[in-house]
Order: C-alpha cells, then structure tokens, then sequence
C-alpha cells in the first residue's frame, strides 16, 4: 500500500519497489526486474539497486541499476532512460551498489540513543520523487504507545549511523511516529525541522 | 512392482523436483532492503 501524504509526495515502501519492472522510456522495454533496493543511511537516500532477469526461471543479474539512471521510480515500474542504463558492477556509481552492505535492514531491532527499544524494522519509508529514506515501518514494541504489534512509521535524520543488528535513532523521534503512511511525509519534515532547530541552538 | 507403482514413482519423484526447484527460485529471486555500508569500511573493508 503506498500513500500520498497532505504535501502530495509519493511515499513508497522499499519492499514495493522490490520486484517491480525496469522499463526502458526509449523503446518501452522491461528490461529487468528490482531485487534489492539499496540505500545509504549516511545519505539518507538510494544508491540504486540490483536486479534480477525477467521471468521466474532466471536469476539475479549481473549489472546494478545505480539511482543515477533512474529517471522516475512509480507504483508500477522503475523508469530508466533506456537499457543502456543498467551497469556491470565494479564501474563507476555501480560499484556502491554492488559493494554490498551491512544485510537486509528487515528484521532488525530499533532503538534509540536514550536506549529505548522501539521495535523491528518491517520496511523502509522511501520518497519516490527525490529517492529520501524518510523512515522506518516498524512492528512496535510491546509498550511502545500502547501498540504492541502493530505497524508503526518512524521518522529518521537524514544521515543516519546502521551496523550489525542494531539501528539508532535519536529518542526525539519518539513523538513523530505515526501509524498510518498518509501524513507521514509530514511529520519526517517536522521532525528533521526540529533536529535542525536542536542543533543551531546547541551553537 | 507393476508398471503404475513405477509410474506413481516416477510422478511424486518429479513433483518433489519441482517443488523444490520453485522453492530455491523464489530464494533466488527475492528482494531485500540492504543498508550499504558506512563509507569507512567500503575501501579494503
């Protein structure tokens, strides 16, 4: 399910965009499937994504889709220029795709710098438009607002440290999670507004 | 063993085969959300 949230942004979850087509604007050809999608937490963005061929019989490819060939992502389909697009590994933007990373974020335990557990990342909050990582969806924590299992929308900073299991976030994002996706885009801004604010008075 | 007991065989042999061929395709072919690594670690990592 993905929303359009009160400032019209196209929000989509990272798991959406996995498994659908890469269409070539020239001819209108697919030529590829999304597999993993990519991101940096440093950057707070996509780096692109790897892909695998069409049709259930063949596997993953061997060229990654950088996010710099990408021209639009959509509810349906990743459009690329045309099927020059898709690049070996190892040349050029390519290469921070194909680096690998630290593992599939899904699944991984959320906490915040004040120690607090929040819950497991179910998925990751992309802007389709800019390709901004605005958030996590999460399986909240038992005590988390009184929403034991349910899935929540957690804001984050723009950059943002990830390693081994764990993810942080600052304890401020705590009152901007929300549970519905519609309106989400909204409260991310107010939070990194906030953020921002925290640290020109810290100065 | 008749000719439809080696037949039967023969069947459920092939349907475990495919079977788990579908299985390691999906594997294959599924996605992930992969955090790319922190840029200290890229060189030489």
């Amino acid at each position: 399910m993905s929303a359009r949230g009160d400032d019209k942004r196209l929000l989509l979850r990272a798991t959406e965009i996995s498994g659908l087509p890469v269409v070539s604007i020239a001819d209108g050809e697919a030529v590829a499937d999304v597999k993993d999608v990519v991101y940096d937490p440093e950057r707070g963005g996509l780096v692109g994504f790897t892909m695998n061929k069409r049709g259930f019989l063949k596997g993953p490819m061997k060229a990654v889709l950088p996010i710099s060939s990408v021209v639009a992502i959509g509810r349906d389909a990743v459009m690329v220029a045309d099927t020059d697009a898709c690049e070996e590994k190892g040349s050029g933007p390519a290469a921070e795709v194909s680096a690998g990373g630290v593992g599939n974020v899904v699944g991984n335990e959320v906490l915040t710098d004040a120690g607090r557990r929040l819950g497991k990342v179910t998925d990751v909050v992309v802007a389709a438009d800019s390709g901004a990582v605005l958030g996590y969806e999460l399986e909240g924590d038992e005590d988390l607002q009184g929403h034991a299992g349910q899935r929540l929308f957690l804001p984050i900073p723009d950059t943002l440290a990830v390693s081994g299991q764990a993810l942080m976030v600052p304890a401020t994002a705590e009152p901007f999670i929300r549970d519905d996706l519609s309106g989400f885009g909204a409260a991310v801004d107010e939070f990194r507004a906030e953020l921002a604010r925290g640290r020109s008075n810290r100065r | 063993m008749d000719v439809v007991t080696v037949l039967l065989l023969v069947l459920g042999l092939l349907v475990v085969t495919l079977a788990a061929f579908v299985a390691v395709q999906r594997r294959r072919r599924a996605g992930g959300v992969i955090a790319a690594k922190p840029r200290r670690l890229r060189r030489g990592g």
